[in-house]
């Protein structure tokens, strides 16, 4: 983990989403799902706590921008489905096993286009798992990476934003450079 | 996890620490890991025997990595502590990780962090300012990778790894794009030099007389692992006869890259360097010494060759068969495999891949369609390659690529799109940079006036090439244009970077040439 994107424009997507009927929008719970957490909804992950009283950690911040996607575009007249790949904690779309890759190909739902929430390699990964029988289209854009500090709370965990740092791979190369 | 780090060079880390008493290494079980695994071709996790009845999970690239460095900077009379994290990514720590950490780091002049900047600003949270912090990775590229598992020994290897580019926004709203543009390997021109006399070498016949000095390889090579390039193949001319190929190889391996070597004789003299290449090709002309040596124009050439394959053979690598497709040869290519494997003895388990090229008119094969394929050989030649995989089980791999639509549907199986100049591109000992590795014009750039990633993200015949523009507008919309783009691009005569496959029949040059009268059968095949 620790790749900083940003999510392209909202005008950019809808254009992005013009003469395809039923889209996709794949979500990483990893990396994409920090920045987006950095960037506007401050929690990492939120605590659920199903009927047997079992708490489990959602992806808290890559949930409620696919649900926002979600809606501009069915706004637009398309149809909208969407997925989160990976329970948060347990695997990053950018490194999967042939079992991921098999039960993933089952449960990804069909559509004309996929918009993957994710960085270029987690792009990669979905295009291992759909094949080239349908486009994945990047919507964010990969800028640096993060090192991301956060609280553990009784709500989930809280990204704590003043000792969070992007290091943009523009200064990284300076620091390669330098040596 | 997905950033590729690369480990900064030995010369390096040693100018960064030379100042330094103490030295605490601090590494990150996350990317730096998988890419040392990936980099290094080593396992991800092994099981670590503790005591009799105790065993754990160690994430075992990176650990390497640490032993290796802790050497160095004991060689050079530092004093050394090591903190492998086993669970915890350095890029990703809450308030309490940083505090049991801070407790548990030990104090010395300097800390080493093996993990992205993202980790060495962890790295900086947990020891606070005045700690003087080196990184000791450099980041090369995103990547996406599987991994196996073996639940028996524990080991957690990678099995494939793709390298993702960094896309421009521009290029991501602009591209509903169908390939990656993402440059993983180079074929790497070393000489010119060459025993056979090929009619047809791309290379032509203009300085094929002197070696390029080992200053100016070792020089590219440097440019080149500075430019993350990860994947070389050499060639030439024929790279066996370049008098410094073990500097070549072995700097190649010091420099991280994986080295494949395609040859007209695979002659090594010094056989100590064959464990450090990853691949061997060799190209075989014909069926028979006959028909080889003809084409080569060198007696013995067919001979050379097959012995040389043995030996390789023998030693246990494997070699992939690299068969050009030829009027001359198109209907012999079962038969050139067959007498390899039934007269020669090399069996099939010795033979990573059979690769199919055709031969482009460029070099000492200009101005003339002499060697190109026709429309009738297409088919003969397809089953012919149908009954290598069936007879023999190998696997077969096209190079350069055929217009899909004009092709039996039982056979696209085999077919791919050109990724020359998507994900493959050429190089010169001079650094000059060429989109496809058998068009001698070197047309992009050199990688001393621009960076390799600048030429290849922004090279106007390249962008033009990636897009649809200069295909015909009935291809464009083609269904198929995803796995054909046209075929190969070089295939006709042309002065021009590229031009759709001579086959192809929406292409108002090309059906003047050679399909007017096939052109009703083909619509048919389409239909």
């Amino acid at each position: 983990m620790g790749v900083h994107t940003k999510i392209l424009s909202d005008s950019e997507i809808v254009g992005m989403c013009e003469g395809f009927d039923t889209i996709v929008i794949l979500g990483c719970g990893a990396c994409a799902n920090e920045a987006l957490a950095y960037l506007k909804y401050n929690l990492i992950s939120k605590t659920i706590q199903n009927e047997e009283e079992h708490t489990y950690k959602q992806p808290y911040a890559i949930n409620c921008e696919m649900e926002r996607i979600e809606d501009i575009l069915r706004n637009k007249g398309h149809r909208v489905k969407t997925m989160i790949i990976n329970v948060y904690g347990e695997k990053s779309v950018c490194t999967l096993n042939d079992n991921d890759l098999e039960s993933l190909r089952k449960e990804i739902p069909s559509g004309d286009v996929i918009l993957a929430l994710c960085c270029s390699s987690g792009q990669m990964g979905i295009k291992k798992i759909v094949g080239s029988s349908i486009n994945v289209l990047s919507i964010v854009e990969v800028v640096g990476t993060l090192y991301c500090h956060f609280e553990d709370k009784r709500e989930g965990q809280l990204i704590v934003k003043e000792k969070s740092v992007v290091v943009p791979f523009s200064c990284d190369r300076e620091i390669n450079r330098s040596g | 996890m997905p950033v590729y780090l690369k480990p900064i060079e030995r010369d390096s880390i040693i100018e960064m620490t030379k100042e330094f008493h103490s030295i605490l290494i601090v590494a990150c079980p996350g990317c730096p890991n998988e890419s040392l695994a990936y980099l290094r071709d080593i396992p991800l996790a092994k099981k670590i025997t503790i005591s009799k009845n105790h065993t754990k999970i160690e994430c075992y690239a990176i650990n390497q990595e640490v032993r290796r460095l802790s050497e160095i900077f004991q060689e050079q009379g530092l004093s050394v502590e090591i903190e492998v994290l086993n669970e915890k990514y350095l890029c990703l720590l809450s308030g309490d990780d940083c505090e049991t950490l801070r407790e548990r780091l030990p104090h010395t002049d300097a800390i080493f962090v093996l993990g992205c900047p993202a980790a060495a600003e962890g790295i900086k949270k947990i020891s606070g300012v005045s700690s003087y912090i080196l990184t000791g990775m450099r980041t090369v590229a995103l990547f996406f990778y599987s991994y196996k598992y073996d639940p028996k020994s524990g080991d957690k290897y990678i099995t494939e790894g793709q390298f993702a580019k960094i896309q421009k926004r521009e290029e991501m709203i602009m591209n509903k794009s169908m390939s990656s543009s993402n440059l993983q390997m180079l074929a790497f021109h070393i000489t010119t030099v060459c025993e056979n006399r090929c009619e047809y070498c791309y290379m032509g016949d203009i300085e094929r007389n002197e070696h390029s000095p080992y200053s100016k390889i070792k020089k590219v090579m440097k440019e080149l692992a500075y430019q993350n390039v990860k994947n070389l193949l050499l060639g030439g001319g024929n790279p066996c006869m370049y008098p410094h190929l073990n500097k070549v190889i072995e700097l190649g391996y010091d420099l991280g890259f994986i080295i494949d070597i395609i040859s007209n004789t695979l002659e090594f003299k010094d056989r100590s360097i064959l464990k450090y290449i990853g691949g061997f090709d060799a190209t075989i002309l014909g069926p028979t010494y006959l028909e080889h040596d003809k084409i080569a124009r060198r007696k013995g050439a067919y001979k050379h060759l097959v012995f040389n394959i043995k030996k390789l053979v023998d030693d246990g690598y494997k070699i992939g068969i690299v068969l050009n497709t030829t009027p001359q040869t198109y209907d012999k290519l079962f038969k050139t495999v067959k007498n390899i494997i039934e007269i020669e003895d090399i069996l099939p388990n010795g033979i990573r891949y059979v690769m199919i090229q055709r031969v482009i008119p460029k070099g000492r094969a200009s101005s003339t369609l002499k060697y190109g394929l026709k429309r009738d050989h297409i088919e003969p030649l397809f089953a012919d390659i149908e009954k290598i995989e069936q007879v023999y089980g190998l696997k077969i791999v096209f190079e350069d690529p055929f217009p899909v639509c004009l092709i039996e549907k039982k056979y696209h199986k085999y077919l791919s799109p050109c990724v020359w100049g998507f994900t493959k591109g050429s190089i010169n000992w001079n650094g000059d940079v060429s989109r496809c590795g058998a068009d001698p014009r070197f047309r992009l750039g050199n990688i001393f006036e621009k960076p390799l990633n600048e030429i290849w993200e922004q090279s106007s015949i390249l962008l033009s090439f990636r897009s649809t523009d200069w295909m015909p507008s009935a291809c464009k919309t083609c269904s198929l244009l995803e796995k054909c783009r046209c075929g190969c691009s070089l295939s006709n005569i042309t002065e021009s970077d590229h031009e759709p496959d001579i086959f192809c029949s929406y292409s108002p040059s090309c059906s003047e040439m050679h399909i007017k009268n096939n052109f009703h059968k083909e619509k048919e095949i389409r239909r």
